[in-house]
């Protein structure tokens, strides 16, 4: 019995340590200590107090609080839903393209996502500012007549996110759309469906794996963009990103801030979590 | 130089508590063509595996050219494989991967540049050292393989399926030059396929396998036309299988009492006795009214259309299966018996009644205890 | 059926056009003569010399660009090796690690410049480039991790036996067929690390000391405060950088699939 069984010398487990001690205390440790910051009390002038208490989480379900969660979660909604109306066709419809003009529309969607989002927000303002190039066309064009002081407003800060988060949305959609079989939307026209019945009852439905991990692509960072809120809000929008910054770096409450994120955290595992048990699926599609 | 330049002595292995390998005990003789010939899943690959040195076995030794080299890693053995899917490394070019193996034994340049180009002519690949494998067809990519093996001049060269994914017609052609080549490099090949008839072309014995253990051992003759088990009987040429009970030996033959319905009188059928079965009947060891089994081959299955001595069966249907006309035929209890036959044969139709007998040397007595499942 | 093809045409040209619309504007007045952005004041490369002599901004270009190397390097590293590692080895921790290495690019990078903030204080580490390498490392390896993971399962198993059957020590084995066959990977990898890195403000924000500035952080300080067009011509020479690393990375890929 295993008298001749070679010992192996296996040294493979050597080049694993590397990610495992990174993994371990640069991601891990940090994430049990915010969760263990966000129970410790905040102390009267700089700095933190190893007192246990819940106050932070019961701040945060004052009214003040709350409301910054419930506009950030309008916000993230409102961003989703235009990222999907705007996203879904072009996604589809780029699935659609022969495959040389694919991989062209491909390129050119994932060069903006590559160029500097601080730099498209640059050009937004541009677009935006009072007298900006959008006033000049609307003005000239005889549309307006005064400036429409779009920037800093809550149009702006959406516009900004669906923006931003577009790219997510249209590759998630287009490689579940790429994917499909397309015999089976022939099938259910073959079958009596119309056009557009097939589109609902079998396109649709098909391409749902892609739509959910676009939804969640979306939905997840759109909470946490508190640099879009700043520059095109120019602060009347109030996100949970730009409160746990202003906490952070105005306020100073660390364990405020950490109950923030803890909480704005496990609002993203649920989601995440959801979007597993719904689609079944492991990796989020078109993630890379 | 010892007697066998492979053994194999009672190796065992399992993976996740399934046993795939259940003692194959195994001795070759240098320059042989062994074949192991098997279905999917019998355990054949692992063997070769074992013997390269990429699986160890959990039990039993394998000793090359007498040496025991079971504890030893792949690289410590001189031996070579020819990989199912070939396994050219993509990103080497033809010399680069003939090259390799004698690159690492720290071979002169100047004399692996010679050896290289004397194996590509061998294998008819000369002018193609700068290819990358991307570049060639299946079949030359088989060749590079086998070159790249061969090159290292091991003690035997394993060979896994290597024509599998070719197409008939170059498959026809490589089994000849693969037997050119093994006659001119006089190397070991243990050859690996589930192509019966691969394994009959060219080897000079065959192994075959079922379930994890050795079911024959023999020449291609010797397995074709004395299968010793009816599972060899089966898979080697497709042969009907009978059972009944043994009623007496006359002078070789074994005289069988077959039923072919039930109610129906039996019928006696013969079957050749090998010199070892003719001794256990000798010996008493198999008796009369002793169940048995024999195999006879579908084109040695005689059809008479007037009664006579012998089954006495109804033509099911008649089809064409691997260029041979099979006339199905009714067996009753034995399920259904082939009759075989080249070319068109109209002298029997669905319906008909139709006598079936065989000369007594084509019926083969297989599964008798004893005489099966020993190596050579 | 000609209809609705001119129709979806036009849907997605429009759609492209509103995606380029920004970025082509920063490009344009960064050769505007005025210093206006209102104002279109006829081309000039004015604001391209003045960037020359910014030194504040050079530097701030220089850390970013160090910050960027040191980072991807790190993760090609760490993630190359924890990749090929991975996958020969069988322990019980594999998938738990292999998820906690993923969570820097899953959450909102805000959490991450939070809980990277609070742990390199709690370490009394000193604020600077080294918390900005480790934050930034700490979502640079994911990168890498995976596209070398998904690498190494394109490349069939039997490839490293046969190497061995011809004679190569497992390490030979790796360093001849393994590694040359994952490398356009890990470089792809490290591109896209370093240009996630060299993109980031979020979590640099985070973990920047009060003297290391990074470009994202001084454009984004500039945003919020006033913008000289010294910012446009910086922005196109990003671009153009990333552009660069883009059409590398590709070309790689495409090497890879082939």
């Amino acid at each position: 019995m295993g008298h001749n069984t070679r010992k192996k010398r296996n040294r493979w487990w050597m080049t694993v340590m590397p990610l495992y001690l990174f993994t371990v205390f640069f991601v891990a440790l940090p994430m049990v200590y915010l969760l263990a910051l966000s129970f410790l009390t905040r102390a009267q002038t700089w700095g933190v107090v190893n007192e246990f208490t819940l106050d932070n989480y019961l701040r945060i379900a004052s009214p003040v609080y709350l409301n910054t969660f419930k506009e950030s979660f309008r916000m993230a909604v409102l961003t989703t839903a235009g990222t999907l109306l705007i996203g879904y066709p072009f996604g589809y419809l780029m699935a659609r393209l022969p495959a040389r003009a694919k991989s062209l529309m491909m390129l050119l969607v994932v060069i903006p996502f590559w160029t500097s989002a601080l730099m498209r927000m640059y050009g937004w303002i541009i677009i935006f500012r009072s007298n900006g190039l959008l006033d000049k066309l609307l003005m000239g064009l005889g549309i307006t007549d005064s400036p429409l002081k779009l920037l800093y407003s809550y149009p702006a800060v959406l516009v900004g996110m669906v923006y931003s988060l577009l790219p997510f949305m249209i590759l998630s959609v287009y490689s579940s759309t790429d994917k499909m079989d397309w015999s089976l939307v022939e099938a259910a026209r073959d079958l009596g469906a119309t056009k557009w019945e097939a589109f609902f009852t079998v396109t649709m439905k098909l391409t749902l794996p892609g739509i959910l991990s676009g939804i969640v692509l979306v939905f997840i960072p759109s909470m946490g963009l508190f640099f879009i809120a700043d520059i095109l809000g120019g602060g009347k929008v109030m996100l949970v990103g730009n409160l746990i910054q202003n906490q952070l770096q105005s306020g100073r409450d660390w364990p405020f801030a950490a109950a923030l994120s803890v909480v704005l955290m496990i609002f993203t595992s649920v989601m995440i979590w959801v979007y597993r048990k719904v689609s079944g699926v492991k990796d989020l599609e078109g993630l890379l | 130089m010892a007697e066998h330049i492979l053994e194999l002595d009672g190796i065992k292995k399992s993976f996740d508590k399934t046993q795939v390998l259940k003692g194959i005990s195994l001795s070759v003789r240098q320059g042989e063509f062994i074949t192991f010939l098997g279905a999917s899943g019998c355990g054949k690959t692992t063997t070769l595996r074992i013997i390269a040195g990429l699986e160890a076995p959990d039990e039993g030794r394998v000793f090359l050219n007498g040496q025991d080299v079971t504890a030893l890693e792949p690289n410590q053995r001189n031996v070579n494989t020819v990989f199912q899917n070939y396994a050219l490394f993509p990103h080497m070019n033809v010399f680069a991967n003939i090259a390799y193996g004698l690159k690492l034994k720290k071979v002169p340049p100047k004399e692996i540049a010679g050896k290289v180009e004397e194996i590509l002519e061998l294998v008819q690949l000369s002018g193609y050292e700068k290819r990358m494998p991307s570049e060639l067809s299946g079949g030359q990519k088989q060749r590079v393989a086998i070159a790249r093996a061969v090159v290292n001049n091991p003690q035997v060269l394993l060979l896994d399926e290597p024509l599998g994914a070719l197409d008939l017609q170059l498959r026809r052609q490589m089994q000849v030059e693969l037997k050119r080549i093994q006659k001119r490099l006089e190397i070991t090949f243990l050859y690996i396929t589930h192509d019966q008839e691969e394994a009959l072309n060219m080897s000079d014995r065959i192994v075959v396998m079922d379930n994890g253990q050795l079911e024959q051992v023999g020449t291609p003759n010797e397995v074709y036309y004395h299968p010793r088990t009816s599972y060899a009987a089966r898979f080697v040429g497709a042969a009907n299988i009978l059972s009944g009970r043994f009623c007496r030996e006359e002078a070789g033959i074994a005289w069988i009492e077959v039923g072919s319905c039930p109610g129906e009188p039996a019928v006696l059928v013969q079957a050749s006795l090998t010199d070892a079965q003719a001794e256990l009947v000798r010996q008493g060891q198999v008796t009369p009214g002793q169940q048995v089994s024999m195999a006879v081959r579908s084109e040695n299955i005689l059809l008479e259309k007037e009664p006579g001595p012998g089954l006495r069966l109804l033509v099911k249907e008649k089809n064409f299966a691997g260029g041979m006309l099979r006339i199905c035929l009714d067996g009753g209890v034995q399920g259904e018996l082939v009759a075989g036959r080249q070319g068109i044969d109209s002298a029997f139709q669905a319906g008909d009644m139709a006598t079936v007998r065989w000369e007594p040397e084509h019926g083969v007595l297989v599964d008798m205890e004893g005489s099966s499942k020993n190596g050579t | 059926m000609k209809k609705r093809i001119r129709f979806s045409a036009i849907y997605q040209a429009i759609l492209l056009a509103l995606m380029y619309v920004p970025i082509l504007v920063v490009v344009a007045y960064s050769f505007n003569e005025s210093k206006n952005s209102t104002i279109w004041g006829g081309w000039s490369l004015d604001w391209y010399r003045k960037l020359m002599k910014n030194r504040s901004l050079l530097e701030a270009l220089k850390n970013s660009l160090i910050l960027a190397a040191l980072s991807s390097g790190a993760a090609g590293v760490i993630g190359t090796l924890g990749a090929v590692g991975m996958a020969r080895v069988r322990w019980r921790s594999k998938g738990a690690v292999e998820y906690v290495s993923s969570i820097p690019i899953m959450i909102p990078e805000i959490i991450l410049g939070m809980v990277f903030m609070a742990f390199y204080a709690m370490l009394g580490l000193p604020f600077g480039m080294v918390t900005l390498v480790l934050g930034h490392t700490a979502f640079c390896v994911p990168y890498v991790y995976m596209m070398v993971k998904s690498s190494l399962v394109g490349i069939d198993k039997s490839l490293g036996e046969a190497a061995k059957d011809l004679g190569a020590s497992e390490r030979r084995a790796f360093f001849d067929i393994t590694l040359p066959l994952i490398f356009p990977a890990v470089l792809s990898g490290m591109l896209l690390a370093f240009a996630m890195s060299l993109d980031d403000v979020v979590i640099s924000i985070f973990v920047t000391g009060a003297r290391t500035n990074t470009l994202p952080i001084r454009i984004y300080t500039q945003l919020k405060s006033g913008v000289t067009p010294e910012i446009n011509a910086l922005c196109t020479v990003m671009l153009a950088v990333t552009f660069l690393l883009v059409g590398l990375s590709r070309a790689l890929g495409g090497i890879r699939r082939r």
